[in-house]
């Protein structure tokens, strides 16, 4: 799994520790058939 | 006792370990990699200060953390990747002071032939033995007694007859340093040969040495989420979402 969080104003934060905060933008890199199965919403935005 | 005393702290220790570093908030990143070698010698030192053997414990609890989801895993793996890289290199440049090429033609005889029988006899030997429950191939089998004998192991196990004062020991470990060199010369310049010959040779990576930047052009698609207020994510650490660990 790859993931990157992109946080306004600032460079990307690679770190597993990075508190998420509202209007934080993660970006997945994920296999389509990963994608079609709605799977990453569940983890990330239920 | 001894042994048994090292697993049972290298696990819990290990454990602990990983708890501390995932709840323990530090400011900088760098200070994790100081954090954790911090918390391996204390555990080493613990241990062997209550008769348990300190080496086991930090290899048994170094194998717990790196199954466990740890902070920053990643930069954790590659100072201490990088720390085992320079203490191997200092060690290998202690152990080559202490020989003198002088004695190691003495010993040259009897080392080739110690050699020989260690290659072609009792390492495949041992090594079919040790494998024997595992579901191997006899190739796979043959490949690892092939690659293992090398290493500085032997060199360090001969400084302690040296120090323990055992008569003929400075011949005794100049005869395991010529081993492990010949070993090297032998086996360490014919690994790729052998596996190609043998048949075990895995050609591309995992997925996991993939670098980001080359995974970009891979068949995965980016999707992006926004944390919106009062989502699941919104509070929580990265570690912390429920992503699959993989895909």
């Amino acid at each position: 799994m790859i993931l990157l969080v992109a946080r306004v104003g600032e460079d990307i934060i690679p770190s597993g520790g990075t508190v998420l905060q509202v209007g934080d933008e993660l970006q997945v890199l994920a296999p389509p058939e990963f994608v079609a199965a709605g799977r990453l919403v569940f983890a990330v935005a239920e | 006792m001894e042994m048994g005393l090292g697993a049972a702290f290298g696990y819990f220790g290990g454990k602990a370990l990983a708890w501390t570093i995932n709840h323990i908030r530090l400011q900088w990143e760098g200070l994790y990699p100081v954090l954790s070698i911090a918390l391996v010698l204390l555990l080493f030192a613990v241990c062997s200060k209550l008769h348990g053997n300190g080496f086991l414990a930090v290899y048994a609890a170094g194998l717990v953390v790196s199954g466990s989801n740890v902070l920053h895993g990643r930069s954790l793996l590659v100072f201490h990747d990088g720390l085992a890289w320079l203490l191997q290199i200092t060690m290998f440049l202690t152990l080559g002071l202490q020989v003198y090429p002088s004695q190691l033609w003495a010993v040259a005889g009897a080392g080739v032939l110690v050699a020989i029988f260690l290659i072609a006899v009792a390492r495949p030997l041992s090594v079919l033995a040790a494998l024997a429950p595992f579901r191997f191939g006899v190739r796979e089998k043959l490949f690892v007694g092939w690659a293992g004998l090398r290493g500085a192991a032997p060199i360090i196990l001969a400084t302690i007859a040296v120090t323990s004062g055992v008569p003929h020991s400075q011949t005794i470990f100049h005869l395991v340093f010529f081993v492990a060199a010949l070993s090297v010369a032998v086996q360490g310049t014919t690994l790729d040969k052998m596996a190609k010959w043998l048949g075990v040779l895995q050609v591309g990576v995992t997925e996991k040495n993939v670098p980001a930047a080359t995974a970009v052009n891979s068949d995965k698609q980016p999707v992006k989420f926004t944390v919106a207020a009062g989502s699941w994510a919104d509070g929580k650490r990265v570690m912390d979402l429920r992503l699959p660990k993989a895909f």
